[in-house]
């Protein structure tokens, strides 16, 4: 499946060719203050290729970074990222309403037998297998191919969903005709319960979840999953680094760029086998490849992770662990959740209403001495100001 | 897919004031503009602050065209056991950018329809631009079509603006360009990070295809630098870089893996740059040349 020599020889003649052309194209460029990518300017010190896992009980050997094509859809970017060993794209029907898939097949002319794609369809659990089939048929038209390696769930929510009869059906039909191999899905939240469900269902081979530095609640899933045999891709890999893009890196005491530490630290765990990163431009590509080259220590972890509590010390993970343990009854999840659309989404209007729309019991108004809510939140989030913060603004 | 040949002179012809952050929800048809389908609470907004939590990881692509706000409103007949129709009104804060998220994510095939390529209806989702906004009406759930499309054109009846190809593609030649083609990529364009503002069309020149970009770089030095980069990038990826003398010191011709013959060219705050896989590279030169041109002409227009 995979020619790897192939894209080795052609990594390595890309960077020869970017080591000889450094020199001339920054005599030239020098004077405009302008920086070529990584790998164009001959800094990358990676010599030995990308990496590759094993995607669970698929068996496929995936590259540690592949391609997410949400906006991702260039051709010329995406043959840049098979030449350098990426071998795993992750698309989904409605990216783009179907161009997202339009734009991978034609990227991918020629040279499908080289990579893995993995696309997506929708159900709600109740969602007829002959609909589903039909989506994956649209899919694989869109496409340019008679088969997708993985089909996943899109955002899977509830166990209805996981444990759909109507899905599984779907996709055996489709295994048997040969245009499907595993069987997959995607998770944005309730990611303990959804996996655990997918688990003890026996019926899926990978999982999606959205999984990264700040959301390490999510880690205990990823292990079971991948214990259980499933194949882990990971997605929004590199939200910690939006989170600290405030400040320039040396200010918050690391010695590399945060995008790079967030794509090392999910790599650190072994459970994971691949992350899928939209890279919509080589420079985009060149930097996240050139991150691969050297591991994260232990001590850029630490800095790293320091760097990020101090940046959320106050930010809600919405974890919900404090959702009904106050025992005068203030609704702290809303509140937290009000602040949130508050600070966090700059929409006033809305946080206004809803918080006014609890009954005064509910309110922050109601809050005693207990203090019970702040010892359950597991991140060490300030509840009790945030709440007095809320009333004060909201109220 | 189906298109509205009928629907789109009747959006263009009724004039609505300019809609404020209000307006947009206001927009929306009340309950009973479409007979048997009511507006069901109160619309949702969303900012780009929390797009995320409607649409997910589609609110990249918005965001990446200016995306400034979104109203949300639910339709259903009585009894709702037709399931629901949602129209969502994103203002993306110019034509260009309505123009630009449109195409990204308008359905391949057949667009352009007696000159009607604003509008799509496809399995349940019906879609336009008009003016600043770009407007997605979903009846997936419902399955109810005609319905989808008759709420898609009262909300255009609704909204201000034109749907007339914003007026930046006047900077394209008109002469050999295939209708229908014009795109605008706000970002990344080429899938180079200095490659923004892009306006693009395809041109038939001889029996082949050729695409143009035209990038407008804010400033002479911006594309100047975003011409020297690409220069950079092509003299390692591509063969045969080599500079054009018919267009200029500031030019250059490539053979480029993916796009085939390619020339850039820059002038002022543009950049220029065709390409073909099929044409030759004298083809290629005239379709730049000709668009250098045309930018010399309209900058020489009394103003």
């Amino acid at each position: 499946m995979q020619d790897q020599n192939r894209a080795e020889l052609s990594r390595r003649d890309f960077l020869a060719r970017a080591a000889a052309g450094a020199a001339a194209a920054a005599g030239a460029m020098s004077g405009m203050g302008l920086k070529l990518p990584a790998a164009l300017a001959g800094k990358v010190k990676k010599q030995t290729g990308m990496d590759y896992r094993v995607l669970g009980r698929t068996g496929l050997k995936v590259s540690e970074l592949s391609f997410g094509t949400i906006r991702t859809g260039n051709e010329a970017v995406i043959h840049r990222g098979l030449d350098l060993g990426i071998n795993f794209l992750d698309t989904a029907e409605c990216y783009r309403e179907g161009n997202g898939e339009i734009d991978l097949g034609r990227a991918l002319k020629g040279r499908r037998d080289r990579v893995f794609v993995a696309t997506k369809w929708h159900t709600d659990g109740k969602t007829p297998a002959a609909d589903l089939l039909k989506s994956l048929d649209e899919s694989l038209q869109r496409l340019s191919m008679d088969h997708v390696d993985i089909i996943q769930i899109h955002g899977a929510e509830n166990e209805a969903q996981v444990n759909s009869d109507e899905l599984w059906a779907a996709f055996t039909t489709a295994k048997q005709a040969g245009k499907v191999r595993f069987n997959g899905l995607s998770v944005h939240g309730n990611h303990l319960a959804i996996i655990r469900a997918a688990v003890k269902s026996g019926r899926y081979d990978t999982v999606l979840p959205s999984y990264n530095a700040i959301s390490t609640h999510v880690g205990p899933g990823v292990r079971e999953a991948r214990e259980a045999g499933l194949g882990v891709i990971v997605m929004k890999a590199l939200a910690p680094a939006h989170r600290l893009r405030k400040a320039p890196a040396q200010a918050q005491g690391l010695q590399r760029r945060p995008y790079q530490l967030s794509i090392q630290w999910v790599l650190a765990d072994r459970n994971v086998s691949t992350i899928i990163v939209d890279m919509p431009t080589f420079d985009e590509l060149e930097e996240d490849y050139a991150a691969l080259a050297t591991a994260m220590t232990q001590a850029e972890k630490e800095a790293f992770e320091a760097a990020l509590a101090r940046n959320t010390a106050s930010v809600c993970h919405m974890c919900g662990a404090c959702t009904g343990q106050c025992p005068a009854g203030v609704r702290v999840a809303d509140i937290m959740r009000f602040v949130l659309y508050h600070d966090g989404y700059d929409d006033r209007d809305r946080a206004v209403s809803l918080y006014r729309a609890l009954s005064a019991g509910a309110s922050a108004a109601a809050c005693g001495d207990c203090a019970r809510c702040q010892v359950v939140c597991p991140w060490g989030v300030c509840v009790r100001e945030q709440l007095e913060k809320a009333h004060a603004a909201l109220a | 897919m189906r298109l509205w040949p009928n629907l789109l002179p009747t959006l263009l012809l009724l004039a609505v004031p300019e809609a404020t952050g209000a307006a947009r929800t206001t927009a929306l048809p009340p309950s009973g503009a479409v007979a048997g389908w009511s507006l069901q609470r109160e619309p949702r907004r969303f900012t780009p602050a929390n797009l995320y939590e409607y649409i997910d990881g589609a609110a990249d692509l918005f965001l990446a065209y200016g995306f400034s706000e979104l109203a949300a409103g639910e339709y259903a007949k009585a009894g709702g056991e037709s399931g629901t129709i949602t129209v969502d009104i994103y203002d993306m804060g110019s034509p260009l950018h309505a123009f630009g998220v449109f195409v990204s994510e308008r359905p391949a095939g057949p667009k352009a329809l007696a000159g009607i390529m604003q509008t799509y209806s496809s399995d349940g989702l019906s879609a336009f631009w008009k003016g600043r906004y770009y407007v997605k009406v979903s009846a997936v759930e419902a399955g109810d079509n005609s319905a989808a499309e008759a709420l898609a054109a009262a909300t255009g009846k609704r909204l201000p603006g034109s749907a007339e190809l914003p007026a930046e593609f006047k900077r394209l030649p008109a002469k050999g360009r295939v209708r229908g083609t014009e795109r605008y990529v706000r970002k990344d364009a080429l899938g180079h990070r200095l490659l923004t503002d892009v306006i693009s069309a395809d041109y038939r020149v001889g029996s082949a295809v050729a695409s143009l970009h035209l990038a407008d770089l804010a400033t002479p030095r911006q594309a100047q630098q975003a011409w020297q980069k690409l220069r950079a990038f092509e003299s390692q990826a591509g063969e045969g870089l080599a500079a054009v003398n018919r267009l200029g010191s500031a030019s250059f011709a490539v053979r480029d893996s993916s796009y085939g013959d390619l020339v850039a060219s820059h002038q002022g705050r543009f950049l220029v740059i065709a390409a073909s896989e099929k044409a030759g590279r004298k083809q290629v030169v005239a379709l730049a040349k000709g668009t250098l041109a045309g930018l010399q002409a309209k900058r020489r227009q009394p103003r």
